[in-house]
């Protein structure tokens, strides 16, 4: 909320945009990641992205950095239309890119890090040689320019994060660029890193640089942004002011107007716990959480819905029910067993099923035929198994089952899993685990990337298997999935539970607010259009207070 | 994971006709008519006598071919198959000399003494793998270096026969008759093929094929072969599966080096009967990795990949008779494996393409669904 985000925004509108975007289209098979995207963002001004995780926002910026190629629309830099084949295209017109994973050479120094690539060469006779002086002086130039402080020789292996990114940002200017994209760029820090982070921004900014920055963490992007544009199901829904926009409003275009009325429908939840977690903790190795005191209980017939921004610890929960990462501290037990310190195997076979949330990473053998993928995970029983050897009848009549019975087109039982479409991978995946008939199954995304029809479908196997009596754990982005199917919805926020809501009443706000880490104080990053009167501000129309359990402690 | 061996067999041969093609410029280019050497090929080639020496060779490129491959398919470049069979040829050669006992029970002691010393020293590199992460390939070719070190200070010191006995030549106390395989003369001639009087054709080749046999029933029937193959294929989905990654490395590793401590035990169970360092010739190992690469680690394209080199090698003799570069078959070798790696890769990535084009039309091109992230591939700028 410093001063400097306070600039009147009309004054400059009507200059000609550094950046205009139009009609955007960008397809994958299977899937439309952007559409109709229609975005102009000031020179000089700090202009800020947010939507969930697979809103689309990465594809754009990789559309905007010449990654990708759009298939329909019209890039404009500076009110000239361009298209660019590749990055360095993009470059070559002012545009630089901060990834959110750094791409630095560890063991070069942060000179070498910086013009590597472009390397300034000495006079004809020494051609081959890198004019490290002149390198050195303009390096110096830039980080006095924008009061960036480096040690130019010092090794990138040595450097913090804070310092890494600086390195990022510094070599993306070196390479001349007007236009800064930044991926996500606080998801590695910490708060101070963050502040610092800010400061540097801002005095970009002042210095004329355009900033393209993504998130999805709202207090920040009020804190800093000139313009927000909130990105939703792969296309630009709205911008907005920060001075005439709420965190709240913010997590409402973010996630939807409306939220879907749940399916009426008879609860099949038991008495019976079949999946417990108790106290869960799993740390970083600097000891930062990642899993935070995370206690849960799955019964019988129940589908638990876990709502969060993805990257606040889903990955590492599911990681430790499937005994792919060793826990710090707490307990997992099955029925009556403590499988905390059971292999993967040993809680495959004792009925945990489990849809991962990247099938192409950990679902499917891409190479393989789909009979030898339908054993992935159940390769070590009937009817797949018999002794030390494999049944290929066995496995290949239950293949043919899980193709009929969950609808998966294909020619037959022998093509790749690769050859199918996202869709029949997913309900093929849904499918073998469903066949197996696990007591407890952890559903990670299982509609990410799939087509209306095959959702719909996963979303019935998936309450059929409730009705069956199956306890499903259900981690999701997806909100309309998870009110549509869950039973008892939890938000993780950094690690922990930080709320615990009906999904028959939570409201999209309410969601939104625990999701970004704003819910619980009463005043979530207030950035009111009247800053001054804290207490009378009307607020929107919202009838329903806050859970008052205490969330996370909000950055 | 699945191999059929039509469409694969299209790639290899596209390969050899080009790297036919290589070797012909380089011919003509040194001087030398490729037709000389051609009908050299053609017409000595396929005498007995090479013939003979062919499938004696090609025995021992399969087992390494196959060793080879264990670790391939599983994404392990045990380029340490060469150290293997060295130290256990010396340690089978040695043990079966130490002992007396019946026929084919010696025979089988040699072979299991052999198995075992190979699968041992390639446990030093899969526990190093699986306990610190060092690269197998790096701990493996090292291990190269120390296996011949290690070798011939064993020989020398402590495994070599008395001397006098056999002066001139180091190496072990002869294996008696009952550790011996007889040569397969005797069968090839009851059923009509006459083999001219100085050839022998080594039975170890059956050696070669049971090794082929259980490499295809463990890899491909059994669930260790299927645990290995999805480590290979997809090690995140193996280890989701319950596939333990440090376990399979380990296992897979001595597999591995089980079937390469066979490789030099042709001359061993033969004609030599001992170890040294004529009876047991170097360098089979890394001839290994070209044949798993041009067979693709498939069972009989190995076979396949193994026969074809041991013929190129075969044909040195002739040429060198004729007063042609015998070099060049060296040459064919290589421009061989090398134009069989780069037709592959040029075969899948026109089957990706082909593929992706196929979904793109498939894609209806209005109704956006909820948009996953799309299988964006990380492009790093230059």
């Amino acid at each position: 909320m410093s001063a400097a985000t306070r600039t009147t925004p009309t004054e400059a509108e009507a200059a000609t945009p550094a950046v205009r975007l139009t009609g955007i289209l960008k397809r994958f098979p299977g899937v439309v990641a952007n559409h109709d995207v229609n975005m102009a963002v000031r020179r000089g001004s700090i202009h800020a992205i947010v939507g969930e995780n697979g809103a689309g926002k990465s594809t754009l910026m990789k559309i905007l950095y010449g990654m990708q190629k759009p298939d329909e629309g019209t890039i404009e830099i500076d009110g000239e239309t361009v298209s660019f084949r590749n990055p360095n295209d993009a470059i070559a017109l002012g545009i630089g890119m901060v990834h959110q994973h750094f791409m630095l050479a560890d063991n070069l120094s942060v000179l070498e890090n910086i013009i590597l690539g472009y390397e300034p060469r000495l006079p004809f006779p020494l051609r081959f040689q890198v004019d490290t002086r002149k390198a050195r002086t303009r390096i110096n130039e830039i980080a006095a320019t924008y009061g960036m402080t480096v040690d130019p020789d010092e090794l990138v292996e040595t450097l913090g994060v804070g310092e890494r990114q600086r390195v990022e940002i510094l070599k993306v200017l070196y390479r001349g660029a007007t236009t800064l994209i930044l991926d996500e760029p606080t998801a590695v820090l910490v708060p101070q890193e963050v502040d610092e982070l800010f400061q540097s921004l801002n005095d970009l900014k002042a210095q004329g640089i355009t900033i393209l920055f993504i998130s999805h963490k709202l207090d920040e992007v009020l804190r800093l942004a000139d313009d927000i544009t909130v990105i939703r199901g792969g296309t630009t829904v709205a911008t907005r002011h920060p001075s005439e926009v709420t965190a709240r409003q913010l997590a409402e275009l973010m996630v939807g107007n409306e939220l879907p009325t749940p399916h009426t429908r008879e609860s099949t939840v038991t008495d019976e716990v079949e999946l417990t977690v108790e106290g869960l903790t799993c740390r970083q190795p600097d000891g930062r959480p990642l899993l935070d005191d995370v206690s849960l209980r799955v019964r019988k017939g129940e589908i638990v819905g876990i709502a969060g921004v993805e990257g606040n610890g889903q990955s590492e929960l599911i990681a430790a029910i499937m005994g792919l990462l060793a826990a710090d501290a707490g307990t997992v037990r099955l029925g009556n067993d403590d499988i905390t310190g059971w292999t993967t195997r040993q809680r495959r076979e004792a009925g945990i099923g489990y849809i991962p949330q990247d099938r192409h990473r950990h679902g499917l053998l891409l190479d393989a035929p789909l009979w030898e993928n339908q054993m992935l995970g159940h390769q070590s029983q009937p009817p797949n198994a018999n002794g030390p050897w494999i049944d290929r009848d066995g496995a290949r009549a239950r293949t043919l089952e899980v193709v009929e019975s969950y609808d998966v087109r294909t020619p037959s039982i022998d093509v790749h899993a690769e050859a199918l479409s996202g869709g029949n991978q997913q309900k093929f995946i849904i499918g073998r685990e469903m066949m197996a008939e696990p007591s407890a199954i952890i559903a990670a995304h299982p509609t990410r990337g799939v087509d209306v029809g095959a959702q719909a479908a996963i979303w019935d196997q998936l309450r059929d298997a409730r009705g069956a009596g199956l306890a499903t754990l259900l981690i999701s982005a997806d909100l309309e999935e998870l009110i549509g199917l869950s039973d008892t919805l939890l938000v993780i926020y950094k690690g922990r539970i930080v709320a615990e809501l009906d999904p028959a009443t939570a409201t999209p706000e309410e969601l939104g607010s625990y999701m970004t880490g704003a819910g619980g104080n009463a005043e979530p990053a207030a950035v009111g259009a009247s800053a001054t009167s804290d207490t009378s501000t009307a607020s929107p129309p919202d009838p329903t207070p806050p859970d008052p359990s205490p969330p996370g402690a909000p950055s | 994971m699945k191999q059929r061996l039509g469409p694969q067999l299209a790639a290899p041969l596209l390969a050899i006709a080009f790297a036919l093609l290589v070797s012909g410029v380089i011919l003509l280019l040194a001087g030398f008519n490729p037709g000389d050497v051609l009908s050299v090929v053609l017409q000595d080639g396929f005498e007995r006598q090479r013939l003979v020496e062919t499938v004696n060779r090609a025995g021992p490129y399969y087992i390494a071919g196959v060793a080879v491959a264990i670790g391939f398919k599983m994404n392990l470049f045990n380029i340490g198959v060469e150290g293997q069979y060295k130290v256990a040829a010396l340690v089978a050669a040695w043990a079966g000399a130490s002992v007396s006992l019946p026929g084919p029970l010696h025979v089988l002691f040699i072979l299991a003494a052999a198995s075992l010393t190979g699968a041992a020293w390639a446990f030093i590199p899969a526990i190093l793998k699986a306990t610190r992460g060092v690269s197998e390939v790096i701990s493996s070719i090292m291990l190269n270096a120390i296996a011949f070190g290690f070798s011939s200070f064993m020989l020398t010191r402590y495994f070599r026969a008395p001397r006098g006995e056999y002066a001139g030549t180091v190496g072990t106390v002869p294996l008696d008759d009952s550790g011996r395989l007889p040569s397969l003369n005797g069968v090839l001639e009851r059923i009509g093929i006459e083999l001219p009087g100085s050839s022998r054709v080594q039975s170890y080749v059956l050696v070669a094929v049971a090794v082929g046999i259980i490499y295809r029933v463990v890899i491909w029937r059994t669930r260790f072969g299927y645990d290995l193959r999805a480590s290979g294929s997809n090690d995140g989905a193996a280890a989701a599966s319950g596939v333990d990654p440090k376990r399979m490395i380990i296992l897979a590793m001595l597999f591995s080096g089980a079937v390469a401590g066979l490789v030099g035990l042709n001359n061993i169970t033969g004609q030599a009967g001992r170890y040294t360092d004529v009876s047991v010739v170097s360098g089979i190992g890394f001839t290994g990795i070209a044949v798993a690469l041009l067979g693709r680690n498939h069972p009989l394209g190995i076979a396949f990949g193994a026969l074809l080199w041991a013929f190129m090698d075969a044909l040195q003799t002739p040429l060198s008779t004729n007063e042609l570069p015998k070099q060049i078959t060296a040459i064919l070798q290589g421009v061989t494996v090398l134009s069989v790696v780069i037709a592959y890769e040029v075969v899948r990535r026109v089957g990706v393409r082909q593929q992706a084009a196929a979904l793109r039309r498939e894609t209806p091109a209005g109704g956006a669904p909820p948009p996953g992230p799309g299988p964006a591939r990380e492009v790093v700028p230059a």
